[in-house]
């Protein structure tokens, strides 16, 4: 079983079940968590896209349940994706405890991650198709997901 | 009773659950409640209301309006806002979960006579499972389940 829990020791949170040590986010060609890309606008339309992403879920999931997102899910969707400037828009849609679900997928590789609180994740990672894909999950914090996944980084990575 | 390897099954999918008229992994929870796990993640067998040679939108037409002709709160109705999402059986039970807890079968789980409810069932059961610990396995069947869709439109 790959399931991985956070550790407490920080010299363990470097590895996945990957194997694969923390990397420096710059070192596969994308600038450090914190960066902006390009000028401001483009930056802002980023937000913006986000916003509106959240306000049709918003929407949606008042449609379907007749109450409010998940607060804390839903600060902590928005905080990663502010957090992460260089991240891709994700799929996203709502569990029916009002849990923010994210997914990117590139080159046949996926991300999903459940926003379980506003710091927690829990996370699902596939690479490849079929009954060849290689599928890793656990729980993670947001603060340190990226860091700790250079996977993940690449998947979300625009 | 299994369904055929070679047919197939619909989730309904609320507005929520979709993005761009795309089902989620979000569609595919196994929810869990103060009494445990549900039991199987809840679909529609296609080929038990369209038998013979058909393409996907046909069948999910017919089932369209089944679901529709249903009394209000017996099923969960098709919106203009959600999808109906459609996985080959034989790429659900196909999934190689050993590290989650076993396989997922699809099974036929009739409420009533003509009823085409099934449902994508953990094997071992639900009840085995680790309970809110669990909760990234769960998410990663969701995820096997989001990429197994191979047809998706939307409700209604």
């Amino acid at each position: 079983m790959t399931y991985e829990a956070v550790l407490p020791n920080p010299a363990s949170r470097g590895l996945s079940n990957f194997g694969q040590p923390f990397q420096d986010p710059r070192a596969f060609g994308m600038p450090p968590s914190g960066a902006v890309i390009g000028n401001g606008l483009e930056e802002l339309d980023r937000l913006q896209a986000v916003e509106r992403k959240l306000l049709a879920l918003d929407s949606a999931f008042f449609e379907d349940y007749s109450k409010p997102l998940n607060g804390s899910s839903r600060e902590a969707f928005s905080v990663f994706m502010r957090h992460h400037p260089w991240a891709s828009l994700p799929l996203l849609g709502a569990e029916s405890d009002g849990s923010l679900i994210a997914t990117w997928e590139r080159g046949g590789a996926c991300l999903t991650i459940r926003f379980a609180s506003r710091y927690e994740i829990d996370f699902a990672i596939s690479v490849g198709t079929g009954g060849g894909a290689q599928r890793h999950w656990g729980k993670s914090q947001i603060a340190f997901f990226i860091a700790e996944h250079t996977q993940a980084a690449r998947i979300i990575s625009r | 009773m299994p369904l055929p390897l070679t047919d197939s099954i619909a989730r309904t999918c609320r507005a929520a659950q979709v993005d761009g008229g795309r089902p989620t992994p979000a569609a595919f929870e196994l929810r869990y409640t103060e009494a445990g796990h549900e039991a199987y993640v809840s679909v529609n067998w296609l080929e038990f209301l369209h038998q013979g040679a058909a393409d996907y939108q046909t069948k999910l037409q017919v089932l369209r309006e089944w679901l529709l002709a249903r009394p209000k709160g017996e099923v969960i109705a098709p919106s203009r806002n959600g999808a109906l999402a459609v996985l080959p059986v034989q790429a659900v039970q196909g999934m190689p979960l050993a590290e989650a807890n076993g396989s997922l079968d699809c099974a036929h789980e009739p409420r009533h006579e003509g009823d085409p409810h099934s449902g994508i069932r953990p094997q071992p059961g639900v009840e085995t499972w680790p309970r809110q610990e669990d909760a990234p396995g769960r998410l990663a069947v969701q995820q096997f389940l989001f990429q197994a869709v191979c047809h998706y439109e939307a409700g209604r």
